[in-house]
């Protein structure tokens, strides 16, 4: 747009075209602030239509599996854990229990082989010994998140978004790592179609950046269907 | 310790400590706490004797990190501990000497922006955190580093940003523009063929730090705000005012009338009127002059006569037609007591003791006013 300044504001005292300025300015403002509520409308009639849509639509699954869980070791189905949501505000992740009963008090007799560094800020390890024989199925396959659909539709979290962390990790955070709890956390995001769990935390990060810079409906839309193969071969996920 | 600077500011007239001015991304207190979680800190307290509420209010707010925060308020600056570090620059620099003027509160404004651009600009993320969410920038824009773009904000074509530009969340930028050395606070507008050199837009307001002028109004088309201005008397108090104002009706208001320190004319008596003047504040609540529940209005004299201390706290705090001091019985800024009760509530969010007041002026029987003077 090339303009030169004197001959816009040379037009300043003609009949009228303040005025019309004034009107094309109010107009712009509004169409602007309609289409940032829009936006944001739109992610959450994704999240809703998504969410509503995936708990008929796996409804035999979540039958199966909850039969399944309960005949391992007649341990509850459904396991709430504290996550950190967004602006840092804590809201209970519903998930399949994967792992045994007392999966948390084992936990600290393991840090010394955790993947992501004993000192890491989050955890993880192949052939983790507290997971049930269901468990390592439901998590190859993701089932074990299915749950959060509900979450979705609570609006406690997006079916996009970066992955809500525990406040334990919180409490290790650096301030630019707080970053990535502006938004609303969500099932999934970059890192879990690109690499899953064999991206490092600082490379969470990064990704989880990336997309919140980029975030969109269409975008969303397209990480969602990515997600589908990524679930499907199980890539990263144990 | 947040320091007391709200004498000073005579030139931006922010409603808010120096210290919840925006630098960059967020205000000045909340690059401190990313300085505390940085430095592992689990505890942070926070003093000011600046507009506590609104502090308050913030820091009740500010869930993101991961800190446990203790705030109190103090009646000067000098009654903050001495250990207590001064939040008045960036954690990470040498503090150069204190602002003595407001513009000179809003060149430090500026060149704590500067710093904190040329942070940015180092950091291997800058692509990543340069510019926020949902932003529509035209092909044609220019945009020259360091500068910093919020989230959902709309750049027009042939438009230059930068050096040293931070553009607020939802501000529309239309065309043919140049934003150098300038902060526009969040949802500003700023028209096409517009330039902006040292200048802060802070809610439609101009200020230029190079020319050391304040524009108030401004042509919309040129720069304005698309913050909604919200009205100071929420409707649901005003509806109130209505409903106990024709439950008071018959109740003898005292006869004449007094100015408060900030110039607003009230019926009544300020010394004697005691709970009876309420009559005829009611009205202005519904004006949307007063609100129902704050502290009660002073007149120059009764806040010259207050303590020091207390006159700063309650010459920012909302007046109101009724005060928790209402509730414990002292319904006159004359009543020693009553400052006492209007600046503990004047040091708490606006409207967390609304529903004891609220309360109280439900169960007060308006037949008995006539008899009794206070």
């Amino acid at each position: 747009m090339k303009i030169d300044p004197a001959v816009y504001w040379s037009q300043i005292n003609q009949d009228g075209e303040v005025e019309r300025w004034i009107r094309g300015a109010r107009r712009k403002m509004l169409v602007w602030n309609s289409t940032i509520m829009i936006a944001r409308a739109m992610k959450r009639g994704l999240d809703l239509g998504g969410s509503i849509g995936a708990l008929i639509a796996f409804s035999p699954i979540f039958a199966i599996t909850a039969l399944l869980i309960k005949l391992e070791d007649r341990g509850p189905v459904f396991f709430r854990q504290n996550r950190v949501g967004a602006g840092g505000r804590l809201f209970g992740m519903w998930k399949f229990r994967s792992m045994v009963v007392n999966a948390d008090q084992i936990k600290d007799q393991l840090l010394a082989v955790n993947q992501h560094g004993e000192s890491g800020v989050t955890f993880k390890m192949k052939d983790d010994p507290r997971i049930t024989k269901v468990g390592k199925w439901i998590r190859k396959l993701s089932i074990d998140e299915f749950p959060q659909f509900y979450n979705v539709l609570c609006g406690d979290m997006s079916l996009v978004g970066p992955r809500p962390p525990l406040p334990r990790e919180v409490a290790e955070y650096k301030a630019s790592h707080l970053r990535r709890l502006r938004v609303k956390p969500g099932i999934t995001c970059l890192w879990q179609i690109g690499g899953r769990s064999e991206i490092d935390f600082e490379g969470q990060v990064r990704l989880d950046l990336q997309y919140i810079r980029s975030s969109s409906v269409s975008f969303d839309f397209l990480i969602l269907l990515k997600t589908l193969p990524a679930v499907l071969f199980g890539k990263g996920a144990y | 310790m947040l320091p007391d600077r709200a004498a000073m500011d005579d030139v931006l007239r922010s409603p808010v400590p120096f210290a919840l001015w925006t630098v960059g991304d967020q205000c000045l207190l909340h690059h401190w706490l990313d300085h505390a979680v940085n430095l592992g800190m689990e505890k942070v307290q926070v003093f000011t004797a600046d507009r506590p509420a609104a502090v308050r209010g913030l820091l009740q707010e500010s869930t993101l990190w991961p800190l446990e925060i203790e705030f109190r308020s103090i009646p000067r600056d000098e009654d903050a501990p001495a250990t207590a570090i001064t939040v008045d620059w960036l954690p990470w620099e040498e503090n150069p000497p204190a602002a003595r003027s407001g513009w000179e509160m809003l060149d430090r404004a500026a060149a704590m922006e500067k710093l904190w651009l040329d942070r940015l600009l180092e950091s291997e993320d800058y692509d990543l955190l340069s510019i926020g969410a949902s932003c529509s920038i035209h092909p044609e824009a220019e945009l020259v580093p360091p500068y910093f773009i919020g989230d959902h904000v709309s750049i027009g074509p042939g438009c230059r940003i930068g050096p040293y530009a931070v553009i607020g969340e939802g501000s529309v930028v239309c065309g043919a523009n140049v934003v150098a050395h300038s902060h526009l606070s969040a949802r500003s507008f700023l028209g096409p063929v517009t330039a902006l050199e040292h200048c802060r837009l802070e809610n439609g307001v101009l200020l230029s730090l190079k020319n050391r002028t304040r524009l108030d109004e401004v042509e919309p088309h040129l720069v304005s705000s698309t913050v909604r201005r919200e009205s100071p008397v929420p409707w649901r108090e005003r509806f109130d005012a209505l409903r106990i104002y024709l439950k008071m009706r018959g109740t003898e208001a005292p006869q004449g009338e007094f100015q408060t320190f900030n110039g607003l004319t009230l019926p009544g008596d300020p010394a004697r009127g005691g709970l009876r003047n309420r009559v005829g504040w009611l009205p202005l609540v519904w004006q949307g002059k007063l609100r129902l529940y704050g502290v009660l209005p002073r007149t120059n004299e009764q806040l010259e006569a207050l303590d020091p201390d207390w006159r700063g706290t309650l010459r920012h705090a909302p007046a109101g037609v009724f005060s928790y001091a209402d509730c414990l019985g002292c319904h006159s800024p004359d009543d020693p007591e009553e400052a006492l009760h209007a600046a503990y509530q004047a040091s708490l969010p606006p409207d967390s003791l609304a529903g004891q007041i609220h309360a109280y002026v439900r169960n007060l029987s308006f037949q008995n006013l006539n008899r009794s003077p206070e």
